[in-house]
């Protein structure tokens, strides 16, 4: 286990993080909620930006009080909002970045910055959203990290930046014992990329699946009401009235699909997921 | 997560480097104390010299302070934190470079005193040592300062010790004037001179060490204690 969380609790004015998840080696998992879910609070805990209130965590098997800031080297990160002093160019953050961790690895850093068009010289300020979060990915990517963390590593990517930044991830994961831990708010980047997704909500995670399961075995159903009056219910853990009728969402696809012909079944995807998690109403649902 | 205090030594490295980097770039800070000092030395010659040391000196103390400054500039401090090093390595490197920094700035000071004077440069580098105590230990109150208000509320802060400071010796001396001949303050001050007068160079230096290291260990333990309340 490379990191693991147990009922770390974090308590603000109006908000309170309750959250216990799991980040396998060799994995890459999802963290995904609307804003103001937890995601950030949970990143800022786990890389000790924050005091928890309670719970316990490990990272690489290491109790809280026993991780030293050595052991960050085998962290790599990537932060929506921040990054190095804007003031510094790519070569000033691979001067300090050599003196900072032991495996950086200058050359190799500096020729990805090249490959993918990111002056060295220009200071980060001047740097458009795309070359930043560009900038953001490679830096993290550059220290041999065993974990990396990262929260919107992709906003302000276009398609092919985007593409190609996914790609690198997917290279880097290819080394035995490493995993990722990242947030999104673009879906299609988490299903194409995570083994597996936390979904959280006001601190809260409310739903733990491998991706495959979301793709394979959700759906939604979006039925009539005379069809929902006559639905088997057992497997429907949303519902979200509308104006044809209802949008179900259930983990039970293909008994749905063997029973009711006549209902539109949609294959699941995480933002479907999401949204009637969020807006639709909990259903009792046999276990 | 709470990260222990162990220190990250090559991090601590990599916070000098990022720090002398943020120094280089303050140009023109750097250009105004050099041309400063230049035009010191050209008008008023070996008479400046005091001046300069300590304008030099409180130049240098500021660009660490300035540091600091850089370090929360577009939030870059959340990041600098995710690093390997510790809050204590933080603040360490603060104090590390406060010294190196002023020292180089009481040695470029005195290179053009070198050069004019070169029989003086005893008594000078007395006289920079008694202005580096003195700036050390302003030093040691304004990173704690700094650290815990913040740049713009630390500077008021800061004044508002000083203004206070300033306020008590007026309201000492009141009350010595008003009370005259019952309240001996100035007699009490005039000992404490005395006993430091008594003392041989090498006990001044001794006590002046001993005293800076004390308001380290006080200045030290007050700022790695804010840093290490802080949240980000």
């Amino acid at each position: 286990m490379i990191l693991k969380l147990d009922n770390v609790t974090k308590t603000y004015q109006d908000f309170t993080l309750r959250c216990s998840m799991e980040v396998e080696e060799g994995c890459i998992t999802g963290l995904i909620g609307e804003n103001g879910a937890g995601k950030s609070t949970t990143f800022k805990a786990i890389l000790g930006l924050i005091h928890t209130d309670g719970g316990n965590m490990e990272i690489f098997g290491k109790r809280q009080g026993d991780f030293s800031a050595k052991d960050r080297e085998n962290i790599g990160v990537v932060l929506a909002e921040s990054t190095f002093c804007s003031t510094f160019t790519i070569k000033d953050t691979a001067l300090i970045m050599e003196n900072m961790y032991g495996r950086f690895d200058k050359k190799k850093f500096l020729e990805k910055c090249a490959r993918y068009e990111l002056p060295v010289d220009k200071k980060l300020r001047e740097f458009s959203t795309g070359m930043k979060a560009k900038f953001k990915l490679l830096s993290a990517m550059s220290h041999e990290a065993r974990l990396l963390i990262l929260d919107e590593p992709t906003v302000g990517l276009d398609n092919v930046a985007r593409s190609e930044m996914l790609d690198e991830m997917r290279q880097y994961m290819e080394e035995e014992g490493r995993a990722v831990l990242i947030s999104s708010h673009i879906s299609s980047d988490l299903e194409g990329l995570c083994d597996d997704l936390y979904f959280i909500r006001n601190g809260k995670i409310l739903l733990h699946e491998d991706t495959d399961v979301i793709l394979s075995d959700y759906a939604v159903l979006k039925v009539s009401r005379k069809q929902y009056e006559e639905l088997d219910k057992r497997y429907i853990r949303y519902r979200k009235e509308e104006s044809f009728g209802y949008r179900l969402l259930t983990k039970e696809k293909q008994f749905y699909l063997d029973n009711y012909p006549a209902v539109a079944v949609e294959k699941g995807n995480i933002d479907d997921v999401m949204l009637l998690m969020v807006k639709g109403e909990k259903m009792e649902v046999l276990q | 997560m709470k990260v222990s205090g162990d220190s990250g030594a090559k991090g601590f490295l990599g916070l000098l480097v990022k720090d002398f980097k943020l120094i280089v770039q303050n140009k023109t800070l750097l250009a105004v104390l050099l041309i400063i000092e230049v035009v010191f030395f050209v008008m008023q010659g070996m008479d400046g010299a005091a001046f300069v040391m300590s304008y030099m000196i409180m130049g240098c103390s500021v660009l660490v302070l300035s540091t600091i400054n850089m370090d929360e500039y577009d939030k870059s401090m959340v990041f600098l934190m995710t690093m390997p090093v510790s809050r204590k390595d933080y603040v360490f490197e603060k104090y590390v470079l406060s010294f190196f920094a002023t020292l180089s700035g009481c040695i470029v000071a005195l290179i053009p005193c070198f050069l004019l004077n070169p029989a003086g440069i005893g008594e000078l580098l007395v006289q920079a040592a008694g202005i580096l105590i003195v700036m050390a230990l302003i030093q040691m109150v304004a990173l704690p300062i700094r650290l815990k208000f913040g740049g713009e509320s630390g500077r008021i802060v800061f004044v508002s010790i000083f203004a206070v400071f300033v306020l008590l010796m007026v309201f000492v001396e009141k009350v010595e004037n008003r009370y005259a001949g019952q309240v001996k303050i100035q007699d009490w001050a005039e000992q404490v001179s005395v006993f430091f007068h008594k003392m041989s160079a090498a006990e001044m230096g001794c006590t002046a060490v001993i005293i800076c290291v004390i308001c380290f260990a006080v200045s030290f333990r007050v700022s790695k204690g804010i840093m290490e309340r802080k949240e980000f």
